[in-house]
């Protein structure tokens, strides 16, 4: 009794840590499944951390028609420890939810015959789009008459359609057509992740506010598990090409020219997650990363335009902008802004580009650095929307 | 008079069986569009076809309430969202419990004790489908039977005598969010139901079965497919799943065999996949979304319709009940239907062409400013409608609307409507994120506020001629427990503090009130047998629409009681 008592106290971690409880849904590859043989994405990722920890797992099966139903019942119920693949946005249920570090970035996708690939939306002008009831795509190509809208409720009933010839491509959710592809379909079909606000998002795993002490455990073991994600993220087939761009531009107008590589590498980030594209642009020039200075980019010819752009001034503007650049920005320069990567640290421009950071930034935004993988985003956001996403980064700028 | 004789005849086993007098309880399952004075029973979840909640028995009144006591109660044994009004036939009760509902209970009405359980077999996964809670609002009898919709999408019959289960007919397919948790109504030996599921993808329909067989007879979509009339209200293939669910209660009009029913909002959230999106909306008014729809109850062909909401973009459900009356409008007696819609507005309609008579506030209402009633049109207010792109705040009311579920009564001795309304008020945008099965959404965010004047609910006594409120007794909470009203001069309700209390009829004046230990929702029913009153409530709160409220408003109505699942009947 003494000796178990004594033992507990010089190894808490080890006395008090039985299995690692992880609320997974039993019927939803490729996330997660009951079945052995594809326990799915999610269900082995939380199996590697499981071992990192040195604790076994124990799924806590849980159904997730209702996401946030769901997680209300059984995580914030603590009938699980935590929740692998939960949207990795401080909002996401109020507040109740602590996240790790995000592990990976998911969304939709264009599903299209592999050997008729789409280079931007504006291709699926004049198609049959099959899309799913209440999405993002659907919002989107809901402003678009010329393309007919084949709703669907689920991804499987989007590939049903595309493969039955109900649909000529699908804009559906990425990870399910992806293995839908892969696992059962012996890919002929091209799967492209698509870039752009209410499209992608990056998730993490989920523990009850309070659980910070295993969220600290769980972050130091995803720090050191960027292969083992990939590799997840492969074998289940998650789209891996270069997110191809929203702007359907104007008719008749010069789309933005994104070759659909070919799926290389992907590379973990301890910041941002691992980003599974690696952008390969058409024009991709020859200049590699360190030949090209970072530190001294000046905008080439500045326009006009450039210099006479200013961020506004309006008292939501900062807000208003904050809340575009978390919706898209944030993919590659970080929430809020926060980025490690000084490269692509936007805290810096003040510090780099002093009084010309204003107008690097709008010739940066309308042109594009497409050798660095940022695209042109003109288009896609109005002038207005980038005097407030300047108006933001100008909140948060750093000597 | 068919219906009447089939009634009867059920009435011949329990008299049989009981020696209670049977014929005159059961009246009030015959000619129920009148307000039968002879009527002792509870026939339909809302008293009668014409829902009116109003009974005319006065042995309880305003002199004696006071003394009421507790007759017997029964634990449910399933806890939360219990949302049952109890029917009585001859002298046994029927009631129903949430999840599923797990069980349905017959009692003797008189004394509580169990003649039988049936227990339906409930799939485990049905519970993630339901949007709003496993709640279950009553059950319905015809001919000897007990009609039973389940949250699993099934339809059953029991045996009234013996609770055996008798036909079970899959009327959707749960596993699209689509849920049954209201009873159906029962006409010519057809029982009619919708089911929900108006936010994820469901279609509506209003179906009809036959009461021996469970076959269908008939299928009526509400959100028309090519050919159908009212598709072109639709953009593209959206009418697929345009939502349009019937999921609450119908009436039934016999003079016109017309059955009446609500539809809810349309689907998707954004308007501008199944619509404009800008309110300007022509053709695309996404029929009979958010609607008043009158059916043939034989054929099921729609006769007329009434659209509340054209081109919704707030959840302003169409789905609250029809209450019929013959009301006096300007000297004429009119065959008229009200209802307290979702939108803030209190409908009057003639029943028989479907013309709207008058359309007026009765809760703080500012995304339209006014009804045009010549035109039968919202005079919409363009800032207050929200789209991607364009949050708004402050719409009044919010998506619980001036009155949910909870029903209203309608008492012909003081021509007043008892209404369970809120008083909150939203903002709504789209920088939410959700999730379905792995899958991410832009979710819509719709934080609430308490409306103006420092209440979030009133049970308002309304005059639907005059389109004005009497009285009001403010609660500090919404989503309070639906109306009774009585010839005794009563009007009963619950709300979300547990309390049960009766009100003076013409005056709102409180006098009499007891605690029954869970947040109440459902409307309480009355009855006699053996020469006696019962009053009859079932208790026991919500927990998924505290969700919907934000943490203010939402965990003050959880704090406030327990889960619970409690039947009380009081009588002198």
């Amino acid at each position: 009794m003494k000796t178990a008592f004594l033992l507990a106290m010089l190894l808490p971690g080890i006395a008090a840590a039985g299995p690692l409880r992880v609320c997974a849904d039993p019927t939803n590859p490729p996330f997660s499944s009951r079945d052995p043989a594809t326990p799915g994405m999610y269900l082995e990722l939380a199996g590697a951390i499981g071992q990192k920890l040195d604790r076994p797992v124990e799924p806590v099966w849980e159904m997730t028609y209702y996401g946030k139903h769901a997680v209300r019942e059984t995580l914030l119920a603590g009938k699980c420890d935590l929740e692998v693949g939960l949207p990795a946005d401080a909002n996401f249920m109020g507040g109740k939810l602590a996240f790790s570090r995000p592990f990976l970035t998911i969304g939709y996708a264009v599903v299209t015959r592999a050997d008729a690939p789409v280079a931007a939306l504006a291709a699926l002008r004049g198609k049959r789009v099959a899309v799913q009831l209440a999405t993002g795509p659907q919002n989107i190509l809901a402003e678009h008459d010329d393309i007919t809208m084949v709703t669907v409720l689920s991804p499987e009933e989007g590939m049903r359609a595309l493969a039955e010839g109900q649909a000529d491509a699908a804009f559906i959710w990425g990870p399910s057509a992806g293995y839908m592809n892969h696992a059962a379909l012996h890919d002929i079909w091209r799967v492209a992740p698509v870039a752009g606000p209410g499209l992608r998002w990056k998730v993490a795993v989920g523990f009850a506010r309070g659980n910070t002490a295993l969220r600290d455990q769980v972050d130091q073991a995803l720090a050191g598990m960027g292969d083992t994600v990939a590799s997840l993220a492969r074998k289940y087939g998650f789209p891996a090409q270069a997110p191809i761009q929203l702007a359907f531009g104007q008719a008749g107008a010069a789309q933005p020219k994104v070759a659909l590589a070919s799926f290389t590498r992907l590379v973990y980030d301890n910041e941002r997650g691992a980003t599974l594209p690696i952008v390969r642009v058409a024009t991709v020039d020859t200049t590699t990363d360190d030949q090209q200075s970072n530190a001294d980019y000046v905008a080439p010819s500045p326009t006009a335009a450039d210099r006479k752009f200013h961020p506004s001034t309006s008292p939501n503007a900062a807000s208003e902008g904050r809340t575009i650049f978390n919706g898209t920005c944030n993919h590659c320069h970080g929430p809020d802004a926060e980025q490690s990567v000084k490269k692509i640290d936007l805290r810096l421009l003040h510090h780099r580009y002093g009084g010309a950071m204003d107008q690097v930034f709008h010739y940066t935004v309308t042109h594009g650095r497409e050798s660095k993988g940022m695209p042109n985003w003109s288009g896609v956001f109005t002038e207005g929307d980038f005097t407030k996403i300047l108006a933001f980064l100008h909140t948060v700028q750093a000597e | 008079m068919l219906k009447r004789a089939k009634l009867l005849a059920g009435a011949a086993i329990f008299a049989g069986v009981t020696g209670a007098p049977m014929a005159a309880s059961l009246a009030a399952g015959g000619a129920v569009t009148h307000l039968a004075s002879t009527d002792t029973g509870w026939a339909l979840n809302g008293h009668d076809y014409a829902n009116t909640r109003y009974s005319p028995l006065s042995q309880i009144n305003a002199r004696n309430v006071s003394h009421l006591k507790l007759a017997y109660s029964l634990q449910l044994g399933s806890l939360r969202s219990n949302e049952s009004t109890p029917i009585v036939v001859g002298d046994t009760m029927y009631v129903s419990t949430s999840w599923g509902p797990k069980y349905v209970y017959a009692l003797n009405a008189a004394t509580g004790a169990r003649k039988w359980v049936y227990e339906p077999d409930i799939p485990d996964d049905v519970l993630q489908y339901g949007c709003c809670d496993v709640n279950n609002r009553g059950v319905t009898y015809d001919d000897g039977k007990i009609f039973v919709g389940r949250l699993d999408g099934n339809l059953s019959a029991v045996d009234a005598t013996t609770g055996k289960e008798l036909w079970t007919t899959k009327v959707v397919d749960y596993r699209q969010g689509s849920v049954i948790t209201s009873p159906p109504l029962v006409v010519h030996g057809k029982v009619i139901t919708g089911f929900g599921g108006g936010e994820y993808g469901a279609r509506g329909s209003l179906q009809a079965y036959d009461e021996a067989t469970g076959k269908l007879v008939w299928r009526t979509y509400t959100a028309p497919g090519p050919g159908e009339a009212g598709n072109d209200t639709w953009k593209g293939d959206s009418w697929k799943h345009g939502g349009a669910a019937g999921w609450l209660v119908g009436s039934y009009d016999e003079k016109t065999n017309s059955v009446f029913w609500g539809f809810s909002n349309p689907s998707p959230w954004n308007s501008v996949v199944r619509s404009t999106g800008n309110g300007d909306y022509g053709k695309l008014s996404n029929l009979y979304s958010a609607s008043t729809v009158a059916f043939d109850a034989d054929t099921g062909a729609i006769k007329w319709h009434f659209q509340a909401t054209p081109e919704d973009a707030w959840d302003y459900d169409g789905v609250n009940e029809l209450v019929l009356a013959d009301l006096k409008i300007g000297g004429q007696k009119v065959p008229a239907m009200m209802k307290a819609d979702r939108n803030g507005f209190f409908f009057v309609l003639n029943r028989e062409t479907g013309k709207l008579l008058s359309a007026e506030k009765y809760v703080p209402t500012n995304w339209a400013s006014s009804y045009d009633v010549a035109n039968e049109k919202p005079v919409g207010v363009p800032a207050m409608r929200a789209g991607p792109g364009h949050p708004v705040s402050g719409v009044c009311p919010n998506l619980i609307g001036g009155k949910n579920w909870q029903p209203m009564s309608y008492n012909p001795t003081t021509g007043y409507v008892y209404i369970p309304s809120n008083n909150v008020c939203m903002d709504w945008s789209t920088s939410d994120v959700t999730y379905k099965r792995g899958v991410m959404f832009l979710g819509a965010e719709f934080p609430t506020h308490p409306g103006p004047g420092g209440y979030l609910g009133e049970i308002q006594a309304w005059d639907p001629v005059a389109q004005k409120k009497i009285w009001g007794v403010k609660e500090d909470l919404p989503f309070n427990g639906g109306t009774l009203t009585t010839a005794g001069g009563l009007t009963f309700y619950g709300n979300m503090h547990g309390e049960f209390r009766a009100l003076d009829a013409k005056t709102g004046k409180p006098l009499w009130s007891t605690n029954l230990g869970s947040g109440i929702g459902p409307g309480a029913a009355t009855y006699s047998v053996g020469g006696k009153q019962y009053v009859a409530i079932v208790v026991g709160r919500t927990a998924s629409i505290p969700a919907f409220l934000g943490a203010d408003i939402g965990g003050r109505l959880t704090a406030a009681t327990p889960e619970g699942g409690a039947l009380f009947v009081f009588s002198e």
